[in-house]
């Protein structure tokens, strides 16, 4: 530590000394003068020792200088910062601040905006200088903008252009260097002195800023170049609450430039508009067009005549209010002509209604007249079509080319009346209540048989289609469901077996319509009017959907390995799954090549089935494996039209192998019989047990081994 | 390397009721045992201690996999859920659920980022460890009836099914192998080499089966397996293969040769469901439905 030096202990120091003064004594402040400089030691003005060297301390401390520890500027030792990283402090100005600086700091804080938002509320609550508009232009951060900054992260130098980069020619070798910026676009954001008298961000090009234009009435509705053909608009100050009906990827705090040339409150004036009657003054001049155009139009201008404008006034004299939205409104404003809707012809009768009256008397005649109406109206196709879409499907090309087949020879000009009597026609008229039908000639049928044929073919058309279709599936599986209705009534049950068949496809569908009968005057037993017929029809269709087996959800979810003969890509046709545990192996699984051998141990090429699948993608780049090309696989056939080949070929040798197996093996004579059955049937190839052709051609033989078997050739030489 | 004979004079006891699979894990230190009471146990064979108990499921486990760095395993089982679990922390990671019944068989790939699932509603699902989807990356629908046993190997997925097929799902060649096997398949297991299948059926046979082609390279006979999903596994790198039995003894065979080399009594009469052989010492464990699990030595 420095002690205090008094000068006179230098003096009467010097005074006792035994010499003799000359001249004016050395002051003591340069008592250093003379020492070299590295024995010089620095004192303060009150003499104090303040600098203690670089290693012991520096510039001295403690408490004598007022730093608050008796070490002074200690330096902290070095701490490694992973063994006690909770210890590690980090120090704020405020840490090194006494009572008076903190009161100062305090007394200087206030609230302000940060900086982001800062900008905005300057920009919102004050017109916009330039600068701040400038700010806005290039970033806001008083730097460049954030593309500048972005490029600049990228790599990219002031002064250069933007593009690959390309080869030029340095110091005689040839460098790639990227474009300079004069050959690109870049070159920043041009601040061109503003000398027109538009407002600040004003651009003529941009519709957006036209006072014509709807927006939302917030004041600011510049938007950036590429976004004009948008319909909604927003501005500063626009919250995330606001509606954006159609803007998912619009920002809503985007910062834009601010219109001046915007009406505040034209929002309400839409919201107005929108839905609402908008007055329309049209002149009363005009209403005679009205009038002429159509009456509703007309008695919707006498109503509005009464109307008042918005404002509780009349409208001026000789003006009427229209709403905008009426029809009246457009044809009189655009002053088209309006037509009434064409009138149905009075003879027009509905074929389609007649069938679906459930009180009207089938007939064929009806039926017949149905027939003859549908095509005899212009709109036949369109009646066609109309009628429903199960029809439509259920309608085969040679029912079609039936019906079109009746078209041509209804174009002979015969009808149905032609052929009738006046009684029946006259009853017919009372059917269907229309006294305007044809004259009835009672022609006698020309060729009887064949017009016979061709109506009944039309009435057995037209009664297919009134049976109620039942889903394929749904038919079969009420069919395989086990139990069956209308156990009481045999005759009913067989009725509902034969419908189910014929909707499940096993049956021909006019099987059905044996059950109906035809006409009036057949009354044979066991037929039923049509009408009970079709009652009838209708409540199969409903039964087979009630009494059918588990279905859906529960249905699905059980797998029936038995019958289950959906096998994907497989290489023989009849390959059905197997069960091989009880009854199934026993019924009809044996005779099952496959099986077979798998029964008898010969498992190889008879017991696999090679296919194609496709491991998805994603499951390739899990396990590390490139995506297989399976569609080519399946295309040229490689593996598995090979292999179904090589069994094709195979098919002889293999029931010949299993022959002989089979007597190695002792197998029951029944399969042995059934394999020889089976190899005569199977295009009459005879082949003799003791000598097979198949293995006598040496060559052949060997590469099919070869290829099937691969390295199994001692089974084929023990043969 | 000699056959472990002697079992422990105290067996592994911990669960209640049947024990329905046993595995070493990958280094063969510890073994994982799940059983009928819902739980997974951790054991260390060794001293014969339990180490730690999973509990999540809420049905009976009825497979585990474990994956190839030994931190994480996966269990499946009658809850028709697959959960992936963190070894040391003892919590589930992922849940896995869209089988539509019980779930048989479950395995990781070699980097354990995909889980393979058989399930008795004859389907398999690959699922993502990867990423956080809930729906698996491929459905494989071919079995037409309960899948048995599953292993994925490499860059094939190897399932059995009860509908006597076991089905080989090549991803490296896009195909897939069907070979009828004609009885119920309740286990397969792959080769060291990778070039043959031990199938078990339902007819008390094992199968070795050429993967390339399919023939029958050998056939393992004299064990009792006509009703349950016994397991059956190679052991000492293929030497030995062997298989539980429905007569409560754990059988051996030599592989080349096909003979019986060792027939094992350690569960009494019940069915010894599973059978696992350590990786690299001449030990192995079996576990049955009497619960017990025992482990075999050589000394």
């Amino acid at each position: 530590m420095s002690r205090k030096r008094p000068l006179s202990t230098v003096q009467s120091a010097s005074t006792n000394a035994e010499s003799v003064f000359l001249g004016t004594p050395i002051a003591d402040a340069d008592a250093n003068a003379f020492t070299p400089v590295w024995k010089q030691e620095a004192r303060d003005e009150r003499g104090r020792k303040r600098f203690h060297g670089a290693f012991t301390g520096g510039f001295s401390a403690g408490y004598f200088n007022s730093v608050g520890s008796s070490e002074g500027w200690t330096p902290s030792t070095f701490k490694s910062s992973r063994t006690a990283r909770a210890d590690q402090k980090v120090f704020r100005p405020e840490d090194f601040m006494d009572e008076e600086d903190l009161a100062e700091q305090r007394a200087d804080e206030r609230l302000v905006a940060a900086a982001p938002f800062s900008t905005i509320s300057a920009s919102s609550t004050q017109s916009i200088s330039g600068t701040d508009v400038q700010d806005l232009l290039r970033g806001g951060r008083g730097g460049e903008s954030v593309g500048y900054e972005l490029l600049r992260k990228m790599g990219w130098k002031p002064g250069f252009g933007i593009g690959a980069a390309k080869s030029q020619m340095v110091a005689g070798r040839k460098v790639m260097m990227p474009p300079r910026a004069d050959e690109t676009a870049m070159s920043g954001i041009r601040l061109t002195r503003k000398l027109d008298t538009h407002g600040l961000g004003y651009d003529s090009a941009m519709p957006s800023l036209r006072p014509s234009d709807e927006t939302s009435g917030v004041p600011g509705g510049w938007r950036a170049p590429g976004t004009i053909s948008k319909k909604k608009n927003s501005g500063i100050g626009v919250g995330v609450v606001n509606e954006y009906e159609d803007g998912d990827d619009e920002d809503p705090y985007e910062i834009k430039p601010i219109a001046y040339d915007r009406v505040l409150g034209s929002k309400k004036q839409k919201g107005l508009g929108v839905g609402a009657s908008k007055h329309v003054f049209v002149s009363k001049n005009k209403p005679k067009l009205i009038s002429a155009s159509s009456s509703s139009a007309a008695t919707s201008t006498r109503a509005s005549k009464l109307r008042r404008c918005h404002d509780g006034r009349l409208p001026l004299s000789g003006f009427v209010l229209v709403t905008s939205g009426s029809l009246a409104t457009s044809s009189m404003l655009t002053g088209e002509k309006e037509y009434a809707p064409p009138s149905v012809p009075e003879t027009y009768i509905s074929g389609i209604l007649i069938l679906r009256d459930p009180k009207t008397v089938i007939t064929a005649e009806l039926i017949a007249n149905f027939e003859r109406s549908r095509k005899s109206s212009s709109s036949s196709v369109l009646s066609a079509r109309s009628s429903s879409a199960t029809q439509q499907q259920r309608l085969t090309a040679s029912e079609r080319s039936r019906i079109l087949g009746s078209a041509q020879d209804h174009l002979q000009g015969k009808s149905v009346f032609d052929y009738m009597t006046p009684a029946q026609r006259e009853r017919f008229a009372n059917v269907t209540g229309n006294q305007n039908l044809p004259p009835a000639k009672s022609e006698v049928v020309p060729t009887s048989s064949h017009a016979e044929h061709k109506s009944g073919e039309r009435n057995v058309a037209a009664l297919l289609e009134l049976i109620p279709t039942l889903d394929k599936s749904q038919a079969s599986t009420a069919l395989s469901a086990g139990f069956m209705p209308y156990a009481d009534d045999a005759e009913k049950r067989s009725r509902y077996i034969t419908y189910l068949e014929s909707q499940s496809g096993t049956r021909r569908l006019t099987d059905v319509l044996a059950f109906a009968r035809s006409g009036d005057s057949d009354t044979a037993p066991g037929k039923l009017r049509l009408e009970d017929w079709m009652r009838e029809l209708k409540e199969f269709n409903k039964a087979a959907g009630l009494f059918r087996p588990l279905k859906g959800m529960l249905g699905n979810r059980f797998t029936s390995s038995a019958n289950a003969s959906t096998t994907k890509t497989s290489v023989v046709d009849d390959d059905n799954a197997v069960l091989l545990q009880g009854a199934d192996l026993k019924k009809g699984l044996t005779d099952r090549d496959d099986v077979r051998a798998a029964k008898m141990g010969m498992y190889g090429p008879l017991t696999r089935r090679v296919s194609a699948w496709a491991p998805s993608g994603l499951l390739c780049k899990r396990f590390g494996v490139r995506v297989p090309n399976v569609s080519a696989i399946e295309i040229s056939g490689g593996s598995v039209e090979s292999t179904a080949a090589a069994r094709e070929k195979l098919e002889l040798l293999s029931h010949q192998k299993l022959l002989d197996i089979a007597k190695d093996a002792d197998v029951s004579e029944e399969v042995t019989k059934r394999l020889e059955d089976k190899n005569i049937s199977s295009g009459g190839l005879k082949i003799d047990v003791e000598v097979n052709e198949a293995l006598e051609q040496k060559k052949a033989p060997r590469d099919l081994f070869l290829a099937v078997f691969g390295d199994s050739d001692d089974d084929s030489e023990k043969e | 390397m000699p056959f472990p004979v002697y079992s422990r004079n105290v067996p592994l006891k911990e669960h209640v009721g049947p024990v329905h699979v046993v595995r070493y894990n990958t280094t063969g230190k510890y073994v994982l045992s799940g059983g009928q009471d819902r739980k997974i146990i951790l054991w260390n064979p060794n001293s014969s201690k339990l180490v730690k108990s999973y509990i999540a499921h809420g049905y009976e486990v009825l497979d585990i996999a474990v994956s190839y760095d030994s931190s994480k395993f996966v269990s499946c089982g009658g809850d028709r859920t697959i959960y992936l679990w963190d070894v040391t922390s003892g919590s589930t990671t992922r849940r896995f659920s869209g089988h539509m019944s019980r779930v048989n068989a479950v395995d990781f790939n070699a980097d354990a980022s995909v889980i393979a699932s058989g399930s008795y509603d004859a389907k398999v699902r690959l699922w993502d460890t990867k990423s956080s989807s809930q729906r698996p990356i491929q459905l494989l629908e071919e079995a037409k009836d309960s899948i048995s046993s599953l292993q994925v190997v490499g860059s094939q997925i190897v399932t059995g099914s009860v509908d006597g097929y076991v089905r080989v799902y090549d991803l490296r060649m896009g195909q897939l192998f069907e070979d009828l096997i004609g009885h119920p398949v309740t286990s397969v297991k792959d080769s060291t080499d990778s070039a043959c299948l031990l199938v078990s059926a339902l007819d008390s046979t094992i199968r070795l089966m050429d993967k390339s082609n399919g023939t029958m390279l050998q056939s393992f006979k004299g064990h009792l397996n006509k009703e349950y999903r016994v397991r059956s596994s190679f052991g000492d790198n293929d030497v030995y293969v062997i298989s539980g039995s429905e007569d409560g003894k754990v059988y051996a065979w030599d592989m080349l040769s096909g003979r019986v080399v060792h027939e094992l009594k350690g569960h009494g009469e019940k069915v010894v469901s599973c059978v696992a052989y350590h990786p690299k010492q001449p030990q192995m464990i079996s576990c049955g439905t009497d619960g017990l699990i025992q482990v075999w030595d050589y000394i």
